[in-house]
């Protein structure tokens, strides 16, 4: 398995309990980026994927509705998952070549 | 040494590291808190909680509606899973109340309270509830209340905290039997710690001819039992009543013996009026272990039935509002006072506010004085000592304990001895066909060289003029100097009775309280008319009829009023625009519902009739809308009095014609606002504590029925809450079961995220109840 998805998993679990989980994720999931922005992308992709979760957790639990209802709580979940997946995605642009 | 030129993969690399924790390190607590699965969104239903408790075994079981029915192998282990379940529950609110009594709300809000917890401070509560629970120790009581506080503090260490906690960022500090008689002290200042006697004091310097507008008693006819002034300044009123109890509470319960009911067993009906607050302040259970059952409801910290039923009486409480509370004013010298003859120095003890400012606290001193009545507070050039039955060890907790228990009126009644604060108006069932109606507590007899005198008036305490033989203030008191129990004016088994807070009797040899302390009596009134109409019609009531009347809308005061005009139609001068509006009044039932027009014309007249009547004296006197007479009062005033004249013109105007005024003020208000119906100013609006900042926590808004002087009982005007129906109960027993209908403004559960935060509401609103039955 390639070892960037591993650590996407690994991030995706670790998010369950701590937010460092969405910066592993997205961390893990930039590694199938080419460029800087697709790394971008895809530790964004991470995050949103993780913040689903979240969304899945809260309905088993029934609390969607009342989480939803925190207004701009609620919408902060969203952005700080974008922007930890987002900026994670940038840890592995070491890869990329250009000067 | 010369640095390899990074690639600009690697730059941005160490840049994104670098970002976040940029980033990250000032938002370490947002994340924390917010971040998809963060501590703020930890919750988890628990309906079933088995708990190993130091004392045996106890199981905690949740009804669909939150409300816990609570089972153990013995009562130590009984008292602790209340706790637990409490906190579980309620333990912001615990919180919260506890550390307004301790002068401890600036260390979590900031500077803003600093105000409240001085005054707190300064009045000691802390230690009126130390030497209640140093009373309590001896007793078999203490082991429960230990066992409650355990309880509490098992789930401070080991469950999963409110949401309010974490916003706020603190852990509460573990519970206390002290916290639990604190709560106590609390319910029982906001019930009767009042400051009217000092007002009173104040409205009659400033408009001595208002002595007429606050009589010792409102002239009317349902009572419950058929049958030199200090330097009082607006000042310190204004900051004295930031923190009394609010005067305009009331509540309403009667009780139906079986000669009038169908079941042949007797039935009752209680609706306490209180503060409509974000979670209630109600807290419903059911508690059993072995032949101890009871169910109903109680305050948050405190770990008895306070309202409710056993499998053999049932009973309920309003508010007596007596006067139980007595200020003194001294000559002073310096730090020592004057006190029958002798010079006394005022016993003063430093404490500390911790005041929450950016980030730090700051400690501020306080200092606590004393006379021998009771703390001075001193404000605004103003020293005055306050003397409160509360201040000293009471035992009201045993009383309930003794309610709680006890297996027949008699048995209730005899409990009763033990409470002391705030009085209350008890009536009581028991499954055999008895009733009672006792008003019990401790009243204070207040004498002025041997001679009875009324305690509405500020004292000489140098002289000791009115103080009450055998209180002792953060003591043990030995209440020589009250009314007896025996002579409380009561009745043991009447065919039916009912309490709204109206004076309880007339004639009685003792004061109890001026008429300021007791409410208008037009809900008395009603209930006794209701009663009084089904056993004229069908003759006998059932559950139905009790619901009927604690929905009841009808206004009492509209019916005199509007009858009023309708009665003097022609001499009223009423413009040509009001004409229509009036016309809508005479073609009133006299209910206020929300869809009702009729209903908002009355309720914007009524208030601007008192306003027309009297702002020109009361404004000029530099006197507040909040110290206006009762209503009873403007009702009762002769045509010709002189309070209808306005004193800024030079006619003389008569009540028509204030009358006529008041209906132009309340059309244009009408008009110039948009409003079409009742429901447009009668809003419920409960807020959370964090509201305005917070306000998803808020209880979601409505138009409701009902106003202050209905039975279906609701203010929407805050003071600092909206306040009506806290919770209402109809009990009953049958051949085979004792059985409870109840219902509270909100939700048992006090979690935001809890399906039981306000499952209740609509239920409340529209009086449909959940039903305890219990088999013999």
């Amino acid at each position: 398995m390639n070892p960037g998805f591993i650590l996407f998993l690994i991030g995706f679990a670790l998010s369950g309990f701590h937010w460092i989980g969405i910066i592993v994720a997205g961390a893990g999931l930039s590694f199938f980026g080419k460029s800087i922005k697709t790394k971008v992308l895809y530790g964004a992709v991470a995050g949103v994927t993780v913040w689903f979760a979240f969304i899945a957790y809260t309905l088993s639990v029934g609390i969607y509705e009342k989480v939803a209802e925190t207004g701009s709580i609620f919408n902060l979940t969203v952005f700080l998952s974008v922007l930890l997946g987002g900026v994670a995605g940038l840890i592995t642009s070491y890869q990329t070549d250009y000067r | 040494m010369k640095l390899r030129q990074l690639k600009r993969g690697e730059f941005l690399s160490l840049l994104s590291i670098a970002l976040l924790m940029i980033v990250v390190t000032p938002l370490t607590l947002y994340l924390d808190l917010f971040a998809p699965f963060g501590k703020f969104w930890k919750y988890s239903e628990q309906n079933h909680i088995e708990l190993d408790t130091p004392y045996g075994k106890a199981v905690i079981d949740y009804d669909d509606h939150g409300n816990p029915a609570i089972e153990a192998e013995n009562l130590r282990s009984l008292f602790y899973a209340v706790g637990y379940a409490q906190a579980k529950d309620r333990l912001f609110q615990m919180d919260l109340q506890r550390r307004m009594m301790r002068g401890e709300l600036s260390e979590i809000f900031g500077a803003s309270l600093n105000e409240t917890d001085e005054f707190y401070i300064k009045m000691d509560f802390v230690k009126s509830a130390e030497v209640t629970w140093d009373y309590f120790r001896n007793t078999e009581f203490a082991d429960y209340i230990t066992a409650y506080s355990e309880g509490v503090n098992d789930y401070i260490e080991h469950g999963e905290l409110q949401p309010e906690f974490k916003l706020l960022d603190y852990r509460p500090e573990p519970w206390t039997p002290v916290d639990t008689f604190l709560i106590s002290k609390l319910i029982a200042w906001q019930l009767t710690g009042d400051f009217w006697d000092l007002e009173r004091a104040y409205i009659l310097k400033k408009l001595p001819q208002a002595y007429e507008l606050y009589p010792e008693y409102l002239n009317h006819s349902y009572p419950i039992i058929y049958s030199k002034i200090p330097n009082i300044n607006r000042s310190l009123l204004d900051w004295l009543k930031q923190f009394e109890g609010d005067r305009s509470f009331g509540s309403n319960n009667w009780v139906i013996s079986g000669r009038y009911t169908a079941s042949g067993y007797p039935m009752l009906a209680n609706d306490p009026h209180l503060s409509l607050t974000v979670p209630p302040v109600w807290y419903r259970m059911h508690l059993k272990s072995g032949e101890f059952e009871v169910w109903g409801v109680t305050f948050p910290g405190v770990p008895v039935i306070i309202i409710g039923q056993n499998k053999f009486i049932s009973w309920g409480v309003t508010n007596v509002g007596a006067d139980v509370i007595d200020f003194y004013a001294y000559r002073f010298d310096g730090d020592r006072y004057l006190y029958k003859g002798k010079w006394l120095n005022v016993e003063k003890e430093k404490k500390t506010i911790r005041v929450l400012k950016d980030g730090e606290l700051e400690e501020q001193e306080v200092v606590v004085e004393k006379t021998v009545h009771g703390p001075l507070i001193e404000k605004y050039g103003t020293k005055i000592a306050v003397s409160w039955t509360g201040l000293t060890a009471t035992t009201e907790l045993k009383a309930i304990f003794g309610l709680n228990r006890a297996r027949n009126t008699s048995e209730a009644v005899e409990s009763l001895r033990w409470f002391n604060v705030p009085a209350q108006n008890f009536v009581i069932i028991d499954r055999y066909g008895n009733t009672a109606y006792y008003p019990a507590g401790k009243y204070p007899i207040r004498e002025i060289d041997g001679k009875p005198v009324p305690g509405n008036v500020i004292f000489n305490g140098s002289r000791g003029d009115g103080e009450w033989r055998g209180f002792r203030p953060y003591g043990v008191s030995t209440w020589e100097g009250f009314i007896p129990f025996e002579q409380i004016p009561h009745l043991i088994n009447p065919d039916y009775v009912a309490t709204a807070n109206q004076r309880p009797v007339f004639d009685f040899r003792y004061y109890i309280g001026d008429s300021g302390y007791f409410a208008d009596p037009y809900r008395g009134m009603r209930i006794y008319e209701m009663i009084e109409e089904r056993i004229a019609g069908k003759g006998k009531l059932d559950v139905d009829d009790m619901i009927e009347m604690q929905k009841d809308v009808y206004s009492k005061p509209a019916e005199f009023f509007v009858g009023e005009i309708k009665q003097n139609l022609g001499r009223i001068p009423f413009s040509e625009k009001s004409k229509e509006y009036v016309n809508l009044l005479l073609q009133w039932d006299y209910r206020m519902t929300s869809d009702s027009k009729a209903a908002l014309v009355f309720s914007l007249f009524l208030k601007n009739y008192m306003n027309e009547t009297f702002h020109d004296e009361f404004s000029s006197a530099g006197l507040e809308k909040d110290s206006y007479p009762k209503l009873w009062i403007l009702q009762n005033l002769p045509e010709d009095s002189v309070w209808f004249d306005d004193i800024r013109t030079p006619e003389r105007e008569t009540k028509w014609d204030i009358i006529a005024r008041a209906m132009d003020r309340a059309v244009e208000e009408i008009e110039k606002m948009g409003y079409i119906k009742y429901g447009d100013i009668n809003v419920f609006i409960a807020t959370h504590p964090f509201s305005p900042k917070v306000l998803f926590m808020n209880y979601p808004q409505f138009e409701m029925n009902g106003s202050d002087y209905t039975v279906y009982n609701f203010r929407y005007s805050y003071r600092p809450f909206q306040a009506g129906s806290s919770w209402r109960m109809i009990t009953t027993f049958t051949d085979s079961s004792a059985k409870m209908l109840g219902v509270i403004p909100g939700g048992n559960s006090g979690n935001y995220f809890s399906e039981n935060y306000a499952d209740q509401l609509e239920m409340w609103r529209d009086c449909r109840y959940i039903v305890t039955e219990v088999g013999y």
